[in-house]
């Protein structure tokens, strides 16, 4: 199929029916209506807040699906029977002027009826046929005006867009027809080079985390993921900020031995959010490459792991504070840092709260980057991994508490019943149990397992992020908990991953060929790259198929931030309290562990359970509950079953007199949806 | 030592092995539902799918299909907790809808499909007389199935 007059016919005539609806209605300024929901997170500092009040704790139980639709429109389905939108649609639209615009679960920005969901344009794709409507869901997308020009900016696949937000052309005076390449150089990773989580606009000046890889490959030479900049206007670059410092740069000299010539990725692949009074934006950046293994990477290896703070108009780094040294976990910094003001003691603070994979609510001075309440650097242990030298001292905030279970010892595994607990300490003691930060070990006969490392590699806290409410400075985080396995023994199937062990003094293979009668490589080889199933080799499990730690599985903390101090702290969901083995024991709600995202409103805090596709684990957890929280107690108020899991942020906007609640669904047999919730 | 599910894993492949059944084609399609083990691609399909796949998806999926965060297993337990209960329409359209997930959509159709039979082959589903075509009706008949014969 290209696209066709047909289609062409059916654009232009929703864009002009669109013009026609909007005519007349003056383009607000970029201050946040707070009708409207202009920016992923809501603001620009990614509060999650909104402060409209229609739906409340009074008549919540009256609220309903409202409408549901696909994320993509039908009319693209039925042209293109191969077309199969995948079920993990991960965006979250905005609500502009009378419009909600949102990228679908191929990626293309659609604009919509706000009252009813009905689409008014789909974008018109960079390239024609099948090869411009494939594609993936993306997180966020972004608007910008100026006087009668309205753009739509995203991000889809390796190119920078910016579209008429009136009709969904590409805006000729953008870069390439509409476009700017966003490709790093070197071989392409499994995500798009501009990454999934979109832009941010923060004066004139778009800006671009990356995150092609979230890079757990061992590739050598994998590309810094920058972090880049755009005239709004035209796509002209504007500047870069290297993750991997080049030579002369600062921060090189945290790559010891000249290692950063191997380096890279580190792309900041969660939200990004801005000040933009002070013209700020703040970057998340992700792991090194390699995440479990730094042999061949010394030092403490900025900017990798870190929260930093740019100035959007120039590219210069302000404040940076490295929140993980020397990575040997996977703990990106991967959730939107949050932008709020707080008085502490007395004093008003412009903050800036991050959370992140490994548990902690790390809270700054968003202007100088000076710690809220102390960071301690504390001892923490040392590899057994040859070739690996762990950073000896980690991060520890001392205020907030930790909102995750950190580390994984004899008292945190689970002691449901007395069997239970004898079942789960022997799996255990086949592994190397620890604190916090314990580091990745070797994996061999006669040995343990691998290390058990808690919070895993998909959090504790994630791209979805947490909410902080204005008006009380209450913050709000959901998290799951699940215990990786992290072990050396397998070497990916690429040359060059060999090449980067093998580099070390010893390699990764050869110390494996220590441990096991194997003494062929290639067989040896061989042997580990048959191993089929990467998921369960990552998350470890417990006695027939429980977690091995005790609950909560998922749970929401909300932490007083005048205080720094937890408020409460509730499970969210059920999860496996009717396993055969629990069933009986008349166990409280335990948590199901799923990727999960809040939406605050004036009295509410609204959290979904999450899809098995959101990083679910054990495989197939979630569920489709969609709850109303009292945010002062943390008492389940409303809840309700949506037509699938939760797998985007929640939004919510007032149009025409009406408060909806957009959020979207979706799971492996239930193409992404979008489900609007009202009052009838 | 390996890890726990490394015999489970070839265990699995033995059975469906056992359960290798003639391969029906598309005539078997025509008359109705049918699944994976009829026999629905043929061998040069697959090898021309694994040509593909490692050229176009073994950087992500790993030549071993054995998957690397966050591109999953596309082989045992991994690739059947996914697919177990779905059409081969499914799979090939999504295949094609979203893969390579750098350049999604580059496929062609036929390309499609011969990655979707070599996904059946390493699977241990059996080849069979015809090469895996049709409309996405006829496609949406063919049930990936741990146990052969559900779909009838």
């Amino acid at each position: 199929m290209g696209w066709n007059c047909k289609q062409a016919c059916v654009l232009i005539a929703s864009g002009l029916a669109l013009l026609v609806a909007t005519a007349g209605a003056a383009d607000k300024s970029q201050e946040s209506d707070r009708n409207e929901w202009r920016y992923y997170g809501g603001d620009p500092g990614g509060t999650k807040y909104s402060p409209l009040t229609q739906i409340n704790r009074k008549n919540i139980n009256k609220v309903r699906i409202l409408w549901n639709r696909p994320s993509v429109d039908s009319k693209l389905t039925q042209e293109e029977p191969d077309l199969n939108p995948y079920g993990n649609l991960e965006a979250t639209p905005l609500m502009v002027n009378g419009v909600l615009y949102a990228g679908d679960a191929l990626g293309l920005v659609e604009a919509l009826d706000p009252a009813t969901g009905k689409t008014l344009w789909v974008q018109e794709p960079l390239v024609p046929g099948f090869r411009g409507l494939a594609g993936i869901s993306t997180r966020g997308i972004a608007y910008w005006s100026e006087g009668s020009k309205r753009r739509i900016i995203a991000v889809r696949t390796d190119d920078l867009e910016s579209l008429d937000a009136d009709t969904g052309r590409l805006d000729p005076n953008f870069g390439n027809h509409g476009r700017v390449s966003l490709k790093y150089p070197g071989p392409s990773g499994p995500l798009p080079d501009g990454g999934l989580s979109g832009p941010i606009v923060v004066g004139d000046v778009i800006v671009v985390g990356g995150g092609r890889a979230d890079d757990v490959s061992v590739r050598k030479g994998v590309a810094s993921e920058d972090i880049r900049a755009f005239d709004v206007r035209t796509g002209a670059p504007r500047w870069t900020f290297h993750v991997l410092p080049r030579p002369g740069e600062s921060g090189e000299e945290t790559w010891e031995g000249g290692s950063a010539k191997l380096g890279g990725a580190m792309g900041a692949w969660a939200p990004l959010t801005a000040d933009l009074e002070l013209g700020y934006v703040y970057v998340p950046t992700g792991s090194p490459m390699a995440s479990f293994y730094g042999g061949q990477r010394p030092g403490q290896n900025l900017f990798a792991n870190s929260l930093i703070c740019i100035d959007a108009k120039t590219g210069r780094r302000v404040w940076h504070y490295q929140l993980v040294h020397h990575d040997l976990w996977d703990y990106d910094v991967a959730s939107p840092p949050v932008l709020g003001d707080i008085t502490v003691q007395g004093k008003k603070i412009k903050a800036v709260m991050q959370p992140t994979k490994h548990g902690f609510l790390f809270v700054f001075n968003r202007v100088t980057g000076e710690p809220v309440w102390p960071i301690e650097e504390r001892p923490v242990p040392a590899s057994t991994a040859p070739g690996e030298k762990a950073w000896p001292t980690q991060p520890f905030p001392t205020k907030p508490a930790p909102f995750e279970r950190l580390g994984v010892m004899t008292d945190d595994l689970i002691d449901f019943t007395p069997e239970l607990r004898a079942e789960a300490l022997k799996i255990a003691q086949s592994y190397l149990m620890g604190p916090l930060f314990t580091p990745p070990s070797v994996v061999a006969p006669n040995h343990t397992q691998g290390t058990l490392v808690l919070p895993g590699a998909l959090g504790g806290a994630s791209w979805t992020g947490g909410a902080f409410d204005p008006d009380t400075q209450m913050f709000y985080m959901p998290s799951h908990t699940h215990v990786y396995v992290k072990d050396l023994l397998r070497p990916p199937p690429y040359v060059d991953s060999l090449t980067m062990y093998a580099a070390g003094p010893p390699s990764m293979l050869e110390a494996a060929m220590e441990f096991t009668d194997i003494k062929d490589p290639t067989e040896l080889l061989s042997r580990m790259a048959q191993q089929p199933d990467v998921a369960n080799v990552y998350i470890a499990q417990g006695p027939d198929g429980l977690p091995l730690v005790k609950p909560p599985y998922a749970r929401i903390t909300a932490y007083d931030m005048r205080t720094g101090q937890t408020a409460w702290m509730v499970a969210n969901g059920d999860g496996p309290r009717d396993h055969p083995r629990l069933r009986n024991l008349r166990l409280p709600p335990l948590g199901s562990s799923g990727r999960v995202a809040v939406l605050l409103t004036k009295t509410l805090l609204f959290v979904g359970e999450g899809s098995p596709l959101q990083a679910s684990a054990p495989r197939g957890s979630g569920g489709k509950k969609f709850r109303a929280f009292d945010k002062a107690t943390g008492k389940v108020v409303w809840e309700t079953e949506l037509p699938a899991g939760t797998t985007g942020a929640p939004m919510s906007y007032m149009y025409k007199g009406k408060q909806y609640i957009v959020v979207a669904v979706g799971d492996a047999k239930h193409p992404g949806e979008w489900v609007a919730l009202g009052l009838p | 030592m390996f890890r726990r599910d490394f015999p489970a894993v070839i265990a699995v492949a033995l059975t469906m092995a056992s359960f290798s059944s003639v391969g029906l084609g598309d005539e078997s399609i025509a008359q109705g539902k049918t699944d994976v083990w009829a026999g629905v691609y043929t061998k040069e399909q697959g090898e021309r799918g694994h040509a593909l796949y490692l050229e176009k998806c073994a950087k992500c999926h790993t030549e071993s299909l054995t998957g690397q965060p966050p591109a999953p297993a596309l082989r045992g337990t991994g690739f059947m907790l996914n697919w177990n209960g779905k059409s081969v329409r499914d799979l090939q359209s999504r295949i094609r809808s979203t893969m390579p997930a750098d350049q999604p959509g580059s496929l062609t159709r036929p390309e499609s499909f011969e990655v979707a039979a070599f996904l059946l082959s390493a699977n241990g589903f059996p080849a069979g007389a015809s090469e895996l075509a049709g409309t996405p009706a006829q496609l949406s008949e063919i049930l990936i199935t741990d146990a052969p014969g559900r779909a009838h």
